[in-house]
């Protein structure tokens, strides 16, 4: 039987490596690369063209999509497997629109990863999305304001939890000022609530947005910090 | 050799126990989430712990494992090393440098 190959795309490299041992340790899987994830991935998944790809995703949905585009145009028949501590249905919905065939919460065991590759490659050409994530988090899928904020609301509530100002806002996702402030007006009537810090509290506490979401240290934050994530 | 790997979340942490496993077959490899340490530290009493320094483990509770690694989750990931009370700090640590202290703690450990 062909070994189903894979790359692995994770920055810390003892999770990496000790990741690979586990993958490799199954006759039936054959890790063909391996390195820090973002765009360094897309060139290992350009060269090895490989059937799963697991990669690490900590990103702001719009970094997410950039990286997440580039490996699917370098190899269009790769199946992807997020692994993220991002816990919150917002962001599987994002990632999920961008083509990823396996969400897999990094509180999910071994085995349960190991799996997810398994299903995968033995229905190549499934559309369903194979999604691991901690019960709370599914337990809060909600029918009310959730699903009434569109997805540039969202964008705009996680930027103002990391503590952006509304100019700040503005410059991040490319609008006005004057949006940035009809936006917030828009969340709060829908939410019910009068200000910025009870709109961010409300939708921490809904898991609306997740808290990995909003402190997660990427070229996004105010300051401009890069940094690593989980 | 007793080796306690606690390190969050829980994939990261089979994963690194399986690594040492399967590289050092002789060593004893237990995994614990954070709330069970103190338990496990009593109990096993690990020569080598590997974990995270946001667990929010009661450092009191190590004073009696001779052998470390720490990874900083709250600094970037870089890691620090307890190594028989000489502390080393490691940028972004490998399963090389992680068999390297187990190794080490193997050789205290039959020395005294």
């Amino acid at each position: 039987m062909t070994p189903v190959r894979i790359v692995l795309a994770d920055d810390h490299t003892m999770f990496r490596e000790g990741m690979a041992s586990v993958l490799a340790s199954r006759g039936d899987v054959e890790v063909v690369g391996q390195g820090p994830h973002g765009i360094a991935a897309v060139d290992l998944v350009e060269r090895h063209k490989p059937d799963v790809v697991i990669t690490q995703v900590e990103h702001h949905p719009r970094r997410a999509e950039e990286i997440l585009s580039a490996m699917r145009s370098a190899s269009p028949k790769s199946r992807i497997v997020v692994l993220t501590m991002f816990d919150n249905l917002h962001y599987v919905r994002t990632l999920s629109r961008l083509g990823i065939n396996a969400y897999v919460h990094k509180s999910s065991s071994v085995e349960e990863l190991l799996a997810t590759v398994s299903a995968l490659s033995r229905n190549p050409e499934g559309d369903n999305v194979v999604v691991s994530m901690p019960r709370g988090s599914l337990e809060q899928i909600g029918d009310g304001h959730e699903s009434a904020l569109s997805d540039r609301e969202l964008e705009v509530l996680v930027l103002v939890a990391r503590g952006f100002s509304n100019r700040q806002v503005a410059r991040d996702l490319h609008l006005s000022e004057a949006t940035v402030k009809r936006h917030l007006a828009n969340i709060y009537e829908k939410i019910g609530v009068g200000s910025r810090s009870d709109a961010v509290r409300t939708a921490l506490a809904e898991q609306w947005i997740g808290f990995h979401e909003v402190v997660s240290a990427d070229s996004d934050s105010p300051d401009g910090s890069g940094g690593r994530s989980l | 050799m007793r080796i306690l790997v606690t390190i969050t979340p829980q994939m990261y942490r089979e994963a690194i126990a399986h690594y040492l496993r399967q590289h050092r077959p002789g060593y004893e490899v237990r995994t614990a989430s954070p709330e069970d340490v103190e338990e496990e530290v009593r109990v096993f009493a690990p020569h080598l712990l590997v974990r995270n320094d946001t667990d929010g483990i009661d450092p009191r509770a190590l004073t009696n494992v001779p052998f470390i690694i720490e990874v900083l989750y709250s600094d970037s990931m870089d890691a620090r090393m307890s190594v028989d009370g000489r502390v080393e700090e490691a940028k972004d640590i490998s399963t090389d440098e992680l068999l390297r202290v187990a190794d080490e703690a193997a050789a205290g450990m039959r020395e005294t």
